[in-house]
């Protein structure tokens, strides 16, 4: 097991452009995220890196609060520039700045190259356009589509997300659809002009269990026919491990810990995805006993100089509440940001 | 198994909603029977849950149970005394044999008054407490639930998600219910914290011999807290019994869809599901209402409902194929013996490390 301490390793400069031939869809390197308050710039979101590859799907997994969330908006510029202030090192989609100031690349590609899934199907479609509209608007706004063409599109989308005879309820409202058929329209509707990332924020986290796996059995199809890219926001470690390739876990603004999905589950190396592991309720584990997390997560304005998870980390050290650990190599593929990494039970004595 | 009466007997508990909608002269009334026929018991000291889909009847049963609304049907006795034969003032002096908790700890704690004096005031309204004793006891139950004191003095806005439902949980208990009924107590609250919540739970009901009905849609929550779980499926228990044995071996392939989509932590996720999803079935007419979506069904389904009658020890099911439901387990193969031992001995000395 080797240990490689750099400075500015991070998620996507772990391999440069490309692994295994593909291309990075979207990449931020060093992503801070500030929210001006009227007591001074709190950092949200700071130093984060991660890239995703056409046709994976990279999941931002954390509690509330951590910045999954926050990093996404600022990389689509949907936080307004009164309140929040976005830095980064670069921020490139299909080789597109979108840090860009006057937001023309960003214009460009959200809703069209890039595709947007939210949490709850009921607020983000509009209760007083049937869902056929709102769909043909996208294909004629983005794609110049006429108008037959557009319904002539639509119903074929709708017929995509497998929604029962589409060519009838393209011209319902969406208070006639089910939860997980709304969330269908929401997704036939990031999908509209076949875009090459998309992005979920808690997609299914308002659907029941059985809703919620039709749901992610239609996003692997989809991915699998189209070859997009997924970005995965949740809370939900069984969500990352039924979805993601690799995921990325978000600590008080931080990548705590990023690795091929698997390793995470086998063999976790940062001491809050080992916690986060053993509070998680599973209904077959043999003991009955969870080992919950003490304390909470600190606010923005608590945040100290050392590792943000020191406060409850039973592994802690002196050092690491004076330094901060890098995001460093730990196995592999495998990076946690923690100075007693690779963890071992026996060093841990 | 003691001769006394159980706490809480539920009988043959029903509620239909009429919703009456359009114009005079032109009025349309729509029934919802919400809950159907739903009958259980609840001993001293004992846990139930109640697991289902939203829209099944586990809310509107524990609002029936607090009689919070009115049932159409049926009776709930609580330590022998049935609560819908009660007058309203009767009612309330009852319901301090009951305490809820519910979800949302924003909207159920009132955001204008202290948190000590949401906490004191059931002990004074019940006239268990003066005004100065009860300050006494409320310090007491913010010790025990793992608060400070002092925050007697502080406002819903100043506590985290976490620590308001602690202070719902205190609000609960202060005036020694025989029985809590938590609705979604733990669903609105991130990982790290709800097993804070539920082992905060555990130890109560061990300590103080509480009762408590506990509804949620999360069965790994539902494993970790109850000793016997029930299954509603549009507002009907369809399979009871102790929890290990209900899911380990479920006797309704409701029961087994359920557990077999649950998201799972640890490589590959979970199961693929092969049932139809909910929302297109046609209302069932006669029959099962499960048959549109049951893998095992065959044309005796769709004759008559069947009874939720006895299959085992304690348990009983609402299929005439409850025997032929196969065994559902998660197995153990994914993760390597070694990476599993790591792993384990990883998280006891974080245990360890935190106690320390």
């Amino acid at each position: 097991m080797t240990v490689t301490r750099s400075p500015t390793s991070s998620v996507a400069g772990r391999d440069g452009a490309a692994v295994a031939g593909r291309p990075d869809v979207l990449r931020a390197d060093g992503l801070t995220v500030e929210f001006l308050s009227h007591r001074g710039p709190a950092t949200i979101v700071s130093d984060v890196s991660f890239a995703i590859r056409a046709g994976e799907t990279l999941s931002l997994v954390g509690e509330s609060g951590c910045g999954k969330s926050v990093s996404v908006m600022a990389v689509l510029g949907l936080l307004p520039r009164r309140q929040w202030r976005i830095t980064a090192r670069a921020v490139r989609f299909e080789g597109l700045d979108l840090l860009e100031r006057d937001g023309r690349n960003l214009r460009a590609v959200r809703g069209k190259r890039i595709g947007m899934i939210f949490q709850e199907p009921m607020t983000s479609l509009n209760p007083t356009m049937t869902v056929g509209e709102q769909i043909a608007e996208v294909l004629r706004y983005h794609l110049g589509l006429d108008r037959r063409a557009a319904r002539a599109g639509t119903i074929a989308l709708l017929d995509r997300v497998r929604i029962p005879r589409a060519a009838e309820r393209v011209d319902d409202y969406p208070f006639a659809f089910s939860g997980g058929m709304r969330q269908r329209v929401m997704i036939a509707l990031a999908l509209a002009c076949s875009p090459a990332l998309l992005i979920a924020d808690e997609p299914t986290t308002a659907l029941d269990v059985t809703v919620q796996a039709e749901i992610f059995a239609l996003l692997r199809e989809l991915q699998r026919e189209t070859g997009t890219a997924l970005l995965l926001i949740t809370h939900d470690l069984g969500v990352v491990a039924e979805m993601a390739d690799e995921v990325a876990v978000m600590y008080a603004g931080r990548i705590v810990e990023h690795s091929p999905t698997a390793a995470l589950f086998v063999a976790p190396q940062h001491p809050y995805t080992v916690g986060l592991l053993g509070a998680s309720p599973e209904w077959d584990s043999r003991s009955h006993r969870l080992t919950p997390i003490e304390g909470r997560v600190p606010l923005p304005a608590e945040i100290m100089a050392g590792c943000r998870f020191a406060p409850r980390c039973p592994f802690r050290i002196a050092r690491c509440e004076a330094e901060a650990p890098p995001l460093a190599v730990i196995d592999g593929a495998q990076e946690a940001a923690c100075w007693r990494a690779p963890l071992s039970p026996e060093a841990l004595q | 198994m003691s001769a006394a009466m159980p706490l809480l007997v539920v009988r043959d508990l029903g509620k239909t909603f009429v919703r009456r909608s359009g114009l005079p002269g032109f009025r349309r009334v729509s029934r919802v029977e919400a809950v159907r026929g739903v009958s259980f018991q609840v001993e001293a000291g004992e846990t139930l849950g109640l697991v289902g889909e939203s829209g099944s009847g586990k809310s509107t049963t524990a609002r029936l149970l607090l009689r919070l609304i009115d049932p159409t049907s049926g009776e709930v006795l609580l330590n022998g005394q049935d609560l819908a034969a009660l007058s309203a003032g009767a009612l309330r002096a009852r319901r301090g044999g009951m305490q809820m908790i519910f979800q949302d700890p924003f909207a159920s704690l009132n955001p204008r008054l202290s948190v000590g004096y949401q906490l004191a005031e059931p002990l004074v309204v019940h006239g268990l407490a003066s005004r100065a004793e009860a300050r006494v006891r409320v310090a007491g139950l913010l010790e025990r639930v793992g608060l400070n004191p002092a925050h007697a003095r502080s406002y819903p806005h100043q506590f985290s998600g976490g620590q308001r439902q602690r202070i719902a949980i205190a609000r609960a208990l202060a005036i020694e219910p025989d029985l809590i009924v938590a609705d979604e107590a733990v669903s609105a609250l991130d990982v790290s914290v709800r097993a804070q919540i539920l082992n905060l739970l555990a130890d109560i009901r061990r300590e103080q011999k509480l009762s408590m009905v506990f509804i949620s849609h999360d069965l790994g929550v539902v494993w970790h807290v109850v000793d016997r779980v029930a299954v509603m499926y549009r507002g009907r228990i369809v399979e009871m019994g102790p929890v290990k044995a209900v899911f380990e071996a479920p006797r309704h392939p409701y029961t087994r869809e359920l557990l077999k989509a649950m998201p799972v932590a640890r490589p590959g996720g979970r199961r693929p599901s092969t049932a139809p999803a909910p929302g297109d079935e046609a209302a069932a007419g006669r029959g099962c209402s499960f048959a549109a979506r049951c893998p095992l069904v065959e044309p005796g389904c769709r004759e008559r409902e069947p009874d939720l009658v006895p299959v085992g020890p304690g348990r009983t099911s609402a299929c005439i194929r409850a025997g032929d439901v196969p065994v559902f387990s998660l197995g153990e193969g994914m993760i390597p013996p070694a990476s599993r031992e790591r792993l384990r001995r990883l998280q006891d000395r974080f245990l360890a490390g935190r106690a320390a």
